[in-house]
This record gives structure tokens, sequence and C-alpha cells, in this order.
């Protein structure tokens, strides 16, 4: 046992620099010899590489190579050697090692289905699976590969129950949200923590422009290839340990590090194209003129207008024609959306190398991809660096440095609700004008109203760099056996730079040009220390003990400046204009957090986790500036028992049961405090006003989560599955509590609501054919998730979005709004009194210019008397009966963006070398507000410049409908029955079943390559979102034009669908 | 290992000894409430913020004073305006909301200071008054654009109210005029003589309480003081007035710098705006032809009329010409009209026309009451174009029923009170009609 020299006291640096030195210590001399062999699949009898062979009690081991071959030299003696590898039963040898000899080792091992030697890391700690007792998923980085431009958050989509991932839109870079086990808050944060190698990091977006809605995404800039595994922390039990931060539970991310041997290279290029596999239809322009003089005349407004509003006067043509004869030959039809939309090219280089001995393995890795978007002007770019480095120097020391330096380069279009926008004009813009002078090539302007050229729009030059520091040091020290303190410092430093230049012809921003530009920059400092215990004791009692401490602190600063009046637009830098504004922000927070985690097994039969966490952060109020998260599973492998041995049916079957509290803690950095706002000005003096009121008590949301669940292996593990089932409650939401304007404040956040979310969570895996030359292997998983908001404050709904509503009794995200059971064939069917009173039986009062043709809405209820109001019938101010009239009483909720069901299937086929694998993503009854319809099929106003206003209801010269099974109600020229209102109308099945991915790869056989120097060799060809089912009558149904929104998600707003993908590449390993 | 263990120990004692302070984060642009009043740069920041918080709800304000009088139409795509432009205005609707919160946050500011700058340390006590002075006058007119927009407001003259008696209810109209007239008399004793454009002095007052005077009925004592003002503000050509910022006519006039900018020229202009309102076809029949005024109240921007008084759509900066001499002038002639005097009518009235190069008046063709106040309403119309006053104007001189084609009830002169305010707070009664 060596102790740390003296020279080293001084505290947690003193330390780090003591295990550096106990680094340097020489191993002893001693005679050498070495042990080789091959591994081979017991099976199949085909070798295995990269299997692990390790001298058990030192740091001594090799990997496989591509024949199953391993050689390890090691100081004579007797070992016990473990071969392990994911998959697959560890083996442990006895082998003697001789000096100057060599010792033969061939062995066999068997395949796991199961997995249950494999090692899941649980945090702070790692546990085998089958002494797991919490719920954790495990994702192998295998499963990642081949797949191009896929940000981590996105890679988890349909890879693990209970895991729902929202890809906002196919905003290259752009946001996907994830839910585990459901929603969990409403102002606070949705999204899991995500932890890299120890380091929690940055998620979201933190850029400055706001690009219609769609942000950047912060995870964008990881490269998905250095991934080795990815562990889901599911239960509350198991992300207890993370406290605060735990309620959405966690994503553990390891990345991939060196193995000992000699230095392998792995080489890779592929290249693709992207694009918008959907279509849309507008009209051609005599189709739009047309609509819009029918518009006219259907409200007779061509013959009782006075002869001032024509010829220019407010309609640019004719009594007859208001908006021109649609006979007029000079009448041009545009198609915008084919020309904004693009075949992008997508390009992917990537080396790594690793190696090493048995004292220092590397791995140093680097990539470059480009991805061309598949409307114009965006694009994607992205470098990545990592170095990973593991020092064991002798038994006890292990030191780790793990840098990575990405850069993410984002060019975003406008899109969504940003009348300005690409995609918005591009579906919405009259069609009548074409978007370039057909002699000059010119950009035109565009429509007179305010709608802008697609094409020119697109002009705009948004552009975002990230660039992210990641790095941590970490060493370890076994002071006794089984006992090992660990001390570990991490940065995450995101540095962003956005720039915006608006040219001087285009809409949007000034007619002498318009430049913005900022510097973002948030980092995380981490400094963690723990303390671990691990030892068995009699051979059946497993037990590890674990205590930790970790202080932690983010800022975020930023810094921008705009400008105007530019001499050209050829050159943009906000310097070259005169410069309008300037400022800056900053912010701060800090987390100090003490945590323990116990695990015991017995006999790996009875398994006990005990995790807790006490975390102090400066964003609570004074009052509750600590906080305590405990969490409590248990396990029983019941498979382990006597009575099951020798059985070949049932080869595993474990029961868990777990109860466990976890926080949320992203309730703002100064939530709690009372403020005056400084930073405004006026006549260029500093102006201060009162921007908060104080809350004291604020503190964090609370969920509790019941989780329980089954693992099961049937056949020696041919048949596996799990099945979990969890019921969560969060309290203490946090919520704007409205109070009277007249004080001063519209409100103040306060800890108010609640929010449940129930599910069900199914996997299966079979193995169904297993032989040397073909193997077929499918994974299945469904869940569903239940949401439902049970407390908000005095249980008043908020509305949120287009047509979401928050409310009691509902999920959150739900859709609220009319319902319409159909359109006015006949006079008869409209009510003309506006009281109500005289309404024939079915008939409702709707608005003083209803007419035929318009969509007759559903008389369900009315606003609640004074006297009623305090009596149960009355929700929301409603009773639920018909009145006559057609008023803000009759809406209801009409629809739920939260899927029924949703996961995924999975099938991987081997056969002779060529390995096929199709991956099936589904999402079954979530509903999408389709806002893109409510505004283009407005038939007749200003937008409606969808084909599928053709199908409108039409009249004959003597007023009768001449369609009656039109869907589409009569043109109008400003819609007085608001046909386009929310409503259910608008609201559609967003059900889709994808071939998310499809990969067929072939593996030349080493035999062929050897001879030319190389280890392996990979072709492969991808395709992604080649194929989706669906009703959903828009351009993708896996849409939310408000992005990573927690209450307004499902709705489709010119959004930038889902792209498809092509891809092929070749992975070299030398 | 004994040495190790303590180094551990120290460690731990070292980062937990620290938890106190290592918690404790301050905020970069924002202060406590208690660290406001404690020196004169806080009073003086403050009383600022009360200007600041002017500005946030003067577009607004001006744009729909002329959306629901017809004097523009809403041509974008906000229903909120079209709402408030048809006056088919929903209690939902956030641009009412808007207003009413964004004046009462004013009139929240000015409490603050009202109670607080008189003990600020360090400030020296002739300031105090003064700052006292100009938020007295920030609150009176606030509430008055209240009451213009909703009638009968809750009037609040404390700066903290408890959160258990936020409920407070609406004072009739009245006694709202009447605590604006008390605020604004007590506001005259205690302002500067005279400050810069952009600040509230002595005129600045004076000006608001000839204004609030009209809109109160008391002609009479409007028209002597607006007489005054109006020879101390004469009329300076239009160039000068609407080119160029900060003319001599304007008393006061409400500041923005390219990084303090307003939206006017961006919701009126096409290129680098969204248009979304513009003059209506009735706003430019209101002029003969070789009206001066013609020039600057509209413009055209790619083929579409726009609002052209607000024109810096580069950079935003645009004032609010919140009281000027033309105002003065016609408050003068709108009493003298009231007091039967029509001669001196058409003679003011016709120093607002000269000056815009338009015909003058022949003093024979008013002979009633009705004649002389049409033509100082028409007046009005055309000089304060685009300056919001034209619904106030129709609205109190009870002819919007009769002049507005869209309106359809005297019931919809007042806007609803917001509906998340009458949820909030029980003792809020709506308006009729809503």
């Amino acid at each position: 046992m060596q102790f740390v020299p003296r020279s080293a006291r001084g505290g947690a640096l003193g330390v780090v620099l003591a295990l550096f030195a106990l680094a340097a210590l020489p191993a002893s001399a001693q005679g050498v010899g070495t042990l080789s062999g091959q591994v081979a699949d017991a099976d199949l009898g085909l070798p295995l590489p990269g299997v692990n062979v390790r001298l058990e009690g030192t740091t001594l081991g090799a990997s496989t190579d591509v024949d199953g071959e391993f050689s390890i030299n090691a100081p004579a003696g007797d070992y016990v050697a473990v071969i392990s590898f994911t998959g697959f039963t560890t083996a442990r040898r006895d082998v003697t090692i001789r000096p100057g000899a060599t010792t033969d080792l061939n062995i066999e091992i068997s395949q796991d289905p199961l997995q249950l030697d494999d090692v899941v890391v649980t945090g702070y700690s790692n546990r085998e699976r089958r002494n797991l007792a919490t719920s954790i998923s495990s994702i192998d980085g295998a499963q990642l590969k081949d797949i191009p431009a896929a940000s981590v958050d996105n890679a988890l989509q349909g890879r693990s129950a209970g895991v729902t991932v929202l890809r906002s839109s196919g905003t290259p870079g752009g946001g996907v949200s994830v839910r585990i086990r459901g929603a969990t808050s409403i102002n606070g944060s949705n999204e899991p923590l995500y932890v890299v190698d120890g380091v929690p990091v940055a998620e979201g977006s933190f850029s400055a422009l706001g690009v219609g809605n769609q942000g950047t995404n912060a995870l964008s800039t990881l490269d998905t290839q250095d991934i080795e595994s990815i562990e889901i922390l599911k239960d509350a039990a198991a992300s207890a340990i993370y406290g605060t931060r735990a309620a959405n539970g966690v994503v553990l991310i390891s990345t991939r590090r060196g193995r000992a041997g000699t230095a392998q290279v792995n080489l890779e290029t592929s290249t693709g194209s992207t694009t918008i596999p959907s279509d849309y239809e507008i009209l051609t322009g005599p189709e739009y003129i047309a609509a819009r003089n029918e518009g006219v005349r259907n409200q007779n407004f061509d013959t009782q207008l006075p002869d001032r509003f024509f010829n220019g006067g407010f309609f640019p043509g004719t009594r007859e024609f208001p908006y021109g004869d649609p006979a007029d030959p000079e009448i041009v039809s545009s198609n915008y959306f084919d020309e904004i939309r693009q075949t992008g090219a997508l390009r992917t280089y990537r080396a790594s190398v690793n190696g090493g001995n048995e004292a220092t393995r590397f791995l140093v890795s680097g990539s470059y991809l480009n991805e061309e978007g598949a409307l114009i002007s965006s694009g994607f770019k992205r470098y990545n660096g990592r170095v990973n480095v593991d020092h064991t120097p002798n038994e006890q020391t292990i030191l780790q440095a793990n840098v990575s330096y990405n850069r993410g380069l984002v060019d975003r279009i406008e899109n969504d609700n940003n009348i300005f926008g690409v995609l918005t004009n591009a579906l919405v813009s009259p069609p009548n004008i074409l978007t370039r002078d057909p002699e000059t090539g010119d950009l035109t302007p565009g429509s007179a109203f305010a709608f802008d050229n697609p094409v020119a729009a697109a002009e705009v030059f948004q552009n975002s760099v990230d660039t992210k520091f990641l790095g941590n040091v970490t060493g370890s020290y076994e002071f006794l056996p089984g006992l090992r303190a660990r001390l570990s410092a991490g940065l995450d430093r995101l540095d962003l730079k956005d720039d915006q230049y608006s040219p001087s012809f285009v809409r949007q921003g000034q007619p002498t040009g318009a430049a913005f530009s900022s510097v973002t920059v948030n980092q995380r400092y981490i400094l963690e220390g723990t303390l671990g215990y691990r030892q068995l004791f009699d051979g059946v009692h497993d037990l590890s003990l674990l205590i930790g401490t970790s202080a932690e602190e983010s800022d975020f600063e930023r810094t921008f400046s705009s400008s105007t009046e530019f001499a050209t637009d050829l050159l943009q830098a906000v310097s070259v204009g005169a410069v309008t504004d300037g400022g800056s922000n900053g912010s701060e927070s800090s987390l100090l957090s003490f945590f323990g985690n116990t695990d015991y097994s017995f006999g790996s039969r009875y398994l006990l986790t005990l995790n807790a966490r006490f975390d102090g952060s400066s964003r609570f109020g004074s009052d509750n500036r600590f906080a305590f998260f405990p969490g409590l599973a248990l396990g029983w492998n019941v498979h382990e028992e006597s009575f099951l041995q020798g059985n070949d049916f049932l080869s595993q079957l474990k029961i868990r049961g777990s109860v466990g509290r976890t926080g949320q803690q992203e309730i703002g950095n100064f939530a709690s405090r009372g403020l005056f706002g400084l930073g405004g000005d006026y006549a260029g003096l500093p102006a201060a006003a009162p921007s908060q009121l104080a809350n004291a008590d604020l503190k964090w949301e609370t969920t509790t989560q019941y989780s329980g669940g089954i693992d099961f292996g049937l056949f020696r593990g041919r048949l596996s599955g799990v099945i979990d089932a969890y019921h969560k409650a969060t309290d203490d939401l946090l919520l704007f509590r409205p109070l009277p304007s007249t004080t001063g404040f519209t409100g103040i956040t306060s800890n108010i609501g609640s929010i449940e979310n129930t599910g069900i969570e199914f996997q299966l895996t079979t193995l169904n054919v297993r032989t040397r030359n073909f193997s077929w292997e499918t994974t299945l998983n469904i869940s569903r998730n239940v949401n439902e908001v049970t407390a908000l404050n005095e249980d008043e709904p908020i509305d949120s979005g287009f047509g979401s509503r928050i409310a009691v009794g509902q999920p959150l995200g739900a859709f609220f709004g009319y319902a319409t059971d159909g359109i006015f064939l006949s006079e008869d069917e409209i009510c003309r009194d506006p009281t109500g009173e005289t309404c024939a039986a079915g008939t409702a009062y709707q608005r003083d210019g209803t007419a035929v043709g318009d969509f007759r809405f559903q008389d369900i209820g009315r606003s609640c008397t004074e006297a009623e109001a305090e009596t149960a019938a009355c929700v929301d101010g409603v009773i639920f009966e018909a009145d006559g009239l057609i008023t803000a009483a009759d809406r209801d909720y009409i629809g739920d963006p939260n899927p029924d069901l949703f996961g995924g299937f999975t099938n991987s086929i081997t056969a002779f070398g060529v390995d096929v694998s199709a991956f099936l993503q589904f999402s079954i009854g979530n509903d999408v507000f389709n806002a893109v319809r409510q505004f283009n099929e407005d038939v007749g106003g200003f937008f409606g410049s969808s084909a599928a206003v053709n199908d409108r209801i039409r009249f004959d010269a003597d007023g009768n409908v001449t369609n009656p099974d039109a869907t589409i109600p009569r043109a109008t020229f400003n819609d007085p029955n608001d046909n386009d209102r929310d409503s259910n109308f608008f609201v559609e099945d967003g059900s889709y079943v994808r071939l998310k991915t499809l990969t067929v790869g072939y593996n030349v056989p080493s035999r062929f390559i050897r001879d030319l120097g190389g280890r392996s060799l990979r072709i492969y060809a991808l395709g992604e979102n080649l194929f989706t089912s669906t009703s959903y009558s828009g351009l993708d149904p896996e849409v939310s034009t408000f992005d990573r929104s927690n209450t307004a998600f499902g709705t489709d707003f010119f959004t930038y669908p889902q792209t498809r993908r092509f891809v092929v590449g070749v992975q070299v390993g030398l | 290992m004994i040495t190790t263990t303590r180094i551990l120990l120290v460690a731990a004692a070292a980062l937990s000894l620290s938890a106190c302070d290592f918690l404790d984060q301050e905020p970069e642009t924002a202060i406590s409430n208690e660290a406001v009043f404690t020196g004169p740069s806080g009073a003086e920041a403050a009383i600022n913020g009360a200007y600041n918080r002017t500005q946030a709800p003067m577009d607004d304000m001006v744009i729909f004073g002329d959306l629901a009088a017809e004097t523009a139409d809403h041509t974008g795509s906000f229903p909120s305006w079209s709402e408030i432009d048809l006056h088919n205005i929903p209690t939902g609707n956030p641009e009412v909301s808007q207003q009413y919160t964004s004046w009462y946050a004013l009139i929240n500011q000015a409490n603050l200071i009202i109670e607080n700058v008189g003990s600020t340390p360090g400030l020296a006590e002739a300031r105090a008054r003064q700052i006292r002075g100009e938020a007295l006058a920030l609150r009176a007119f606030a509430h008055h654009n209240l009451v213009r927009w909703f009638g009968a407001v809750p009037i609040v003259l404390n700066a903290v109210t408890p959160l258990d008696s936020a409920n407070v209810a609406r004072d009739p109209v009245d006694a709202v005029y009447d605590q604006i007239l008390a605020d604004l008399q007590a506001a005259e004793g205690l302002v500067a003589e005279s400050r810069t454009v952009g600040f509230i002095d002595r005129d600045v007052v004076r000006a608001l309480r000839a204004r609030v005077l009209l809109y109160d009925g008391q002609f009479e004592a409007a028209g002597a003081l607006a007489s005054d003002l109006a020879e101390d503000y004469p009329l300076v050509d239009l160039e000068s007035l609407y080119g160029s910022l900060n003319s001599s006519e304007s008393i006061w006039e409400l500041q923005y710098t390219t990084d303090d900018s307003n939206a006017m020229a961006f919701f009126g202009f096409v290129n680098g705006g969204r248009n979304e309102y513009s003059p209506s076809a009735t706003a430019v029949d209101l002029y003969e032809a070789g009206d001066g005024r013609l020039d600057w109240a509209f413009a055209v921007d790619e083929e579409t009329v726009v609002v052209g008084k607000y024109f810096r759509v580069n950079t935003g900066a645009d004032h609010h010409f919140l009281i000027r001499g033309a105002e003065m002038v016609l408050i003068a002639a709108e009493a003298a009209a009231r007091d039967d005097d029509y001669d001196e009518t058409v003679r003011l009235v016709n120093l607002v026309r000269t000056r815009a190069g338009a015909s003058e008046i022949d003093e024979d063709s008013i002979d009633s009451q009705s004649e002389a106040l049409d033509l100082v309403l028409a007046e009005r119309a055309r000089e304060l174009i685009f300056e919001g006053h034209r619904w106030h104007d129709l609205v109190r001189t009870g002819r919007a029923v009769s002049t507005l084609e869209t309106l359809v009830s005297e019931n919809f002169t007042r806007w609803p009170i917001p509906q998340r305010e009458l949820d909030v707070n029980e003792a809020l009664q709506q308006n009729p009609g809503y």
C-alpha cells in the first residue's frame, strides 16, 4: 500500500495530484509470460472479435481481433482469466502463466440474450444487470451506427419503452423533445437530464435568433458514433440519485474508450441525399383569382359596395371581377413549394484510432459532417474531435481524461408562425406571382399584401455556430480492497455565435438591410467526489455503498448588437451598418449536493437499492433552500431460487418494485426574488422598473413515482422481455398565479399545480433463427402513457399555442375549440334570432353573416348564470346544455396530441455476411392540430391557396348549392361566420407507422482484406424515413410548430417537415 | 491512509463551509426592491423607468385610436386588431388586456415613486419634489387613458397592495376624472418649471389638464389654459414638426432612440414592416387637394398607401407626439364654440389650416354651435390624425355610433374589461353589451 506524498496536502486539487503521482509508480519487475488463444461462439463455432479478456485483480487484458484471437503478456503467476463480451455469459478460467512461455487458452462462450452479466451504469456507480432492482433501459452504441446526422436525443426514438421522442421539425440541427414516462411540468422542463461521462450537459436551444419557432439543439453537436452505450434511468428509485434534476428521468451517455493492444484505426465515409418526400398542392393562379372573386360575390359585396371600392379603390378589378378575370391569359401560376425544395447533399468523414497498453489506453476520433437541407438555404455542418485517455498505473489507481471539442454550424430559415417565413409563404402566398422576373431573373417583391416572395425570404442569412467543449478529468484510488475514492472535475462550455442579416429586398428587417449578431456563452463547472465500497461477504452478501458530494455552477452570458443602413447587401457584418442596438445579459445558478447509494443483493436473489440526494439550489426561495430526494427499489430474482434451477423453459424471472421522489429545478434562476429590472432606458438615461414579485417560499416541483415490473426470459433467453407499470404524481408545479393588473403585476410565480402520468411499457426480444449462416432477431417495444393535469391555480384552464388548453382532467396539450358536424345546405338550417330564443330545435344562432355554405357549429353549452356559478354543474363557467346560441361556451376538448400507444419494432437479419436491419417506429392515436389548413383553406380570403379549396361549396345563379358533398365551406371575402375558428375540422388523426431506418450492410470476410493490410471492411446503404403510413393530410404528422413546447405540441403551422435520406457508406478497419 | 482521509475530510469541510456563499447568486440586470430608493441614481432610474413604462402601451394607444375610428384600416393578419377595427371585441382580446395591464403597471410604478422618493437618502429635496410631481402627472395620464378606453375603472393610489386585498372595484367615471384633476393640480405645484421636451414640466402638466378638462366638459377652464399654452408653443411649419424631432411646437414628445425603439413604422410600412394597418380611403378623403398634411400623414411604400407620420422604419426611433401646440389651439377653438363665439372658433381653426396650406374657412359659413363643433372636430381629425385622438373625440362628443359604419351600439364605445381581470377579481363588473 502506497501513501500519498506529504506535498500533496491541500484539499481537493491535492487529491487529484496525488492520484497522478501514484500513477507514476513503477510496477514491480518479475519474469514475464504470455497468455494467448482464441475465443469463439459456443453455439455457432464462429470466432468472436472484440471480446474482452482480462486477468482478474490486475489491469492486464486484451480484446480479441477479427479472428477471435488475443494475446496478453503478464508476470508469471496464477490468475483468473475473465472473458466477457456484451450479450454473452461471462466466463472465468484459472490460468497459470510461466516465465518466458506461452500458455494457450482457447475458449467458447455462450450467448446470453438476457445480457445479465452486462454492466449497467447507474449514475455514480455501476451494477450487473442481474443485480438491478431499478428500471433502467440500455441502448447499445452499435444500434446507433450508420445513422447519419442524428443527435443523441433523436437517436433515442423508438429504441426504448416508455421514451417518447418528438422531433419538432425537419430543420437540420433542430430541436427534439424527449419524454421519459410522460411530461411532468408546465413551465419547467420536461426534458431528461443528460449526463455524458459523468458531466451533466446543457440541452436545448441557446440561440438568440427566433427563427420562426425552431431552435437549435445543444445536443446535436455530439457525435453519436462516439457513444459506447446509453442508459436511461426511468424509475425514481434509480434517478433519485440525481435529485432535483431527475423528475424527467436521466440519460447517461458513456463514450467509447480505448482498448489495450495494437492500435486500431477506423475510417468511414458516407454520402447521401436528403429530400422532402411529401407534396403540397396549391391552386393555380386563375383558380386562386376565381376563388377570391367568388368570395366577394358570395357576400354580395360586388353589388352592394359603392363604386369607389372598385378599380383600385379597394379591389384592383371591376365589379364583375374584383380581383381580375381568371380567364386573363396574363395570369401566371407558381409552384412555390417546388421552388424552395431541393435535394440536399449529405457527406460524412470519420476517423478514429484507439489502442494502448495495459497501463495507458486512448481513443482519438474526429469527424466531419455536412448536411444540406431539403429546403433551400438550410443546412447543418459539424466538426467533432475527441480524446479519451485511461491510465491505470497500478491495481489501485484509475485516471481518466475525456475531452471533446465540437462545432456545429446551423443555417436556419424562417418558417412556422412567421409572416416572412419561407415555407410559410411557399404555401400561403397568392400563387399568381412569379418569384423571379422572367426577363431579368431578379427576385420579385412578392404580393402587395404582407406576403414575401418565398424564394427571397430564404435569402435572410441566419447562422448559428455552436462550439461545445466538454471534458472531465477523473481520478480514483482504491484504498482497501473494494473501497475506492473518486474525484472528478468537469466542464461543459458552449460558445454560440448567432448572425443574422436581412437583405434590403426582403420584407423582414429593414429596407436598407438589417444585421443582428450575438455571442452567447453557457458554461457549467462541476467538482465531484465520491467514496464507494463494494464487497462480497460470505459469498452471498453483495453490498455496495457510495457517498458523494458535488458542487456545480452554471453561468450564462450574452452580448448582442444590431445595425441597419447598409450601403450594400454584399457586406453583412453588424459593424458595416449603423449600429442601432446593443446590450448584454447574464445569469448564474449554483447547485450543491450530497448523495448516497446502497445496493445490496443476497445471493443474486434478493435485491435492494437505496438512493438519496440532498440538493441545495440558488434558484430556490430563501425559505426553501435544500431539498431531499429518496428512492427505494426491491427486486427478487425468482429464477435464482432452487425450485426453478435447471429449468430450460424459464431462464429468467425478476420481479421489481420501487418508489422514489425526484425534483425539477428548471424554474428560472431568480424566480423567487422581488426584483426591479434595470437595463431599460428612456431618452438615453437608465431606467428601472419593478419586474417581479417576491416569493420566498418558491421551490422545486416534486415528482413521486411508484414503479413495478418483471423481467423475463424463456427458452434459454430466445424470448425475453420486460413489462413495467408506473404512476408518477407531480406536485408543486410552478405556475404563474394571475393577479389583478391593478396591483401593477399580472401575477406571481407560485408552486400550485399537479400532473399525473400513469403508464405501462412492454418490451420483447426474440431470437427467431440463429444458425451459422443465418440469424434473425426481432425487438418490439410498445408503451402507453396517460397524462392528466390534476390541479391548476383555482383549477382555471390556461390557453397555450393556437388551439391548446391546459385544464384539469385533460392531458397536457389537449386541443380545445368548437365542433362542427357539417355545412349548412339550406336557409332553413340557419337560425336568425340573435337571442337564440326562437331557434328551431337543433338550430342555433351563430353569427349575423352566417349563410348557406358555412360551417354549422354545434350548440353544446351555455355560460353559467351568477346563481349557477358555484354549483357543480358549472365547469369553467359553462353548463353543457344547448341555448340556441353559438358562443365561447360551445367549445370543448376536440383532440389530444399525446399518442395512445407508441414504440418501435426492429428486425435484424444476418445472412452470409450481409446484414439487414429494418426499424419501424410508430405512434398511434395522437392528434395533430393542422393550423396550416386553418389559414390555407380560408377560401376567398387573403390566404386560402390550398388546392383542397377546389372542393368548396358552390352555388348556381339562383343561390342553390350545386355540390352538397363538398367538404370545404363557401368562399367568402372576410369569413363572416368565422369558419376558420379553432374547431375539430382542423384536428386530424396523426397516427403513423414509419420505416425510420432500413440498413443493408456487408462485412467483407477478413480473408479477402487481411492480405491488403486491412482488419475489416464494411459497405452499407441506409434509408431514413423511407416510408410513412398515415392518414394525416399535412406534410408530416411528426410535427411541433412550437418546437419543444411543454403545452402546445402537435400543432402543424408551416413547419419544416421531416426529411427522407439515402446514404451509402464504407467503413474500413486497419 | 490516515493522511489521505484527512485530506478528504478537509476537502469535504471546505465544500460544506462555503455552501451558504456558494448558493447565493445575484442577477446581473435587476436589483432587489429594497435597493432602489437608496440613493439619487436609484430614484432617477425609477422616474425614467416610469417614462419607459409610458412607452410600452403608447403604440397601441395611438394606432387603435385611429383603427377604431375608421381613419385607419386593419390590413395585416392579427385577429385581435381586426376585432378592434370592427368593434367586435371579445372580452379576451389580448390588445385590450395589454392596454389595461400596461397603464396599471405605470400607475404602480408612479405610486412607488410617490411613496418612496421623499425618503431617498442623499436626494436633494427640491429634486425629490419634482420627481414626485412627474410621477403624479404620469399617474393622471395613465388613469385618463384607462377611463377613455374603458369608462369606469379602479382608481389605484397605493404602490403595494397586499395580495389578499387586491380585488378592487371600478370607480365611477366622475370620480376618476376628479382624481386625475387632483393629481394634475398637485403635480403642477411640484414639477420643474421647465425640462426638455421628453419630460414632464409645468407646461406639460397644464396641457394635460387642458385636455382632461375638455373631456370632463369644463370647457371654459380648458379653453383658458389651452389659449395660454398655444401662445407659448406656436405652430411651426410641417417639415419642422414631422420631419425632425422635438420641434418647438411639441409640449410633450415621448422619446425613442434606435436602441429604445417603437414599432410604429414597423406596423405601418410594407418594406421593413408588416403593414398591419393602413390609412383608410375615408382618411385620405378628409383632405382637400393642396393640404400640406396629405404629404405628412400619408406615404406610399411599395404601391401601398401607408401611415406617413412614423416613417423611421430603419430605426424605429419615431417619437410619439403626446401633446403639441395645435391640440391646444383646437381645444381653445372647441371651447370658443361651446361658448358660442364662432368667429373665434373659425379664427383658431384657420390658424391650423393656414399652417398646412389648406384653404381658409369663411367666418360667415358657421352660424350654429353644431356647425362650429363639426368644424372643430373635422379639423381635429385632419390635424391630429394617426396621433390617436379620433376615436376618443367621437366617443366624448357622442358621435361615434352615428359616424362609424362598423359601430352598431353605444355599448361598444367602451371597451370590455379584460376577461382575465374579471376572472381574478370578483369585485369587477363587465361593461354592458359584452
